[in-house]
């Protein structure tokens, strides 16, 4: 059933050469993402106008929405490397859901907080109980319970499959958050450019478009770059606990 | 420049305090398990 492309693909799932292909993505990245991340600040903070209603509370939005689609991509691949890790029992997909689940979270509380400090000016309340908020806070405790889970065995390979299980288990949560304000009436605007219907004809203006987009591709160059880190880290800590184990051995 | 602007930078402010010390650690992690590793493998090396 392998075709070439699914051989070359699994291929990558190896440790040893994703350390070797990891270190010139992680400079290009970090370079690409810092020189994105400069651009978008200054097009947010000073290089965009404010809104004719929200005034300069709009200027949460470059932060709060690429911060929203992160949380969302990120869960996205986790279900794919959960998939990978049950089916296939990749070891580099299990690696993938311990390294990338606090990322997830932070940046999922990053929506959060931004959203709320965007609230309280443009709603006039903090928190509603609202079904996109709610839904992105299922989120955020779905990251917490995947960090939980894979931490709390003996065995770490039991625990990364318990988190992969609620990796699948909490991708019904993603349909949910996107479609939650379309399917109820929220107080959360419905989406300006995320939705396919949305992708051409963007509900927003161009020159508030342009630092949106910057400062998202700025957050996922610096995901790119943490979660290489983050892996290199998940295997030299294998690596470390083997050379340990055989030096306890000698000794 | 209004009152808003406030909030804009504690938004901006509560996203850097939240994703820079993950990034730091986890940098600062790898360099400390790169170490570790190096000693161990020095280790070896010297055991008859």
């Amino acid at each position: 059933m392998s075709t070439p492309f699914s051989q070359k693909l699994f291929s990558l799932a190896n440790p040893a050469r994703f350390t070797r292909i990891s270190r010139p993505l992680l400079w290009f990245s970090s370079a690409v993402g810092a020189v994105l991340l400069v651009w978008g600040l200054y097009l947010a903070l000073a290089g965009s106008p404010a809104d004719y209603l929200q005034l300069e509370a709009v200027r949460i939005m470059y932060i709060h929405v690429p911060a929203a689609w992160l949380a969302m991509m990120i869960y996205t691949s986790l279900g794919l490397a959960a998939l990978s890790f049950l089916l296939w029992k990749h070891t580099l997909a299990g690696l993938y859901i311990h390294a990338a689940a606090p990322l997830g979270a932070a940046f999922t509380a990053v929506c959060l907080i931004t959203g709320s400090l965007w609230g309280k000016p443009t709603w006039g309340a903090w928190w509603v109980w609202d079904a996109r908020l709610t839904s992105v806070l299922v989120l955020f405790f779905l990251y917490v319970g995947i960090m939980a889970l894979s931490d709390a065995f003996d065995n770490k390979d039991r625990g990364l499959r318990a988190g992969a299980w609620l990796c699948l288990i909490g991708i019904v949560n993603l349909p949910v958050i996107k479609f939650s304000v379309d399917w109820w009436n929220t107080l959360h605007q419905p989406a300006s450019v995320s939705s396919f219907s949305r992708m051409a004809d963007p509900a927003i203006h161009e020159d508030m478009l342009r630092p949106l987009l910057a400062m998202a591709a700025s957050f996922i160059c610096i995901f790119i770059s943490i979660i290489i880190v983050r892996l290199e880290n998940e295997i030299m800590a294998r690596r470390l606990e083997i050379m340990e184990l055989e030096r306890t051995a000698r000794a | 420049m209004n009152d808003y602007m406030t909030y804009v930078w504690i938004a901006y402010g509560v996203a850097f305090a939240i994703i820079a010390p993950v990034m730091v650690a986890s940098f600062l992690k790898n360099r400390a398990l790169k170490k570790r590793i190096a000693t161990l493998e020095k280790d070896g090396s010297n055991d008859p």
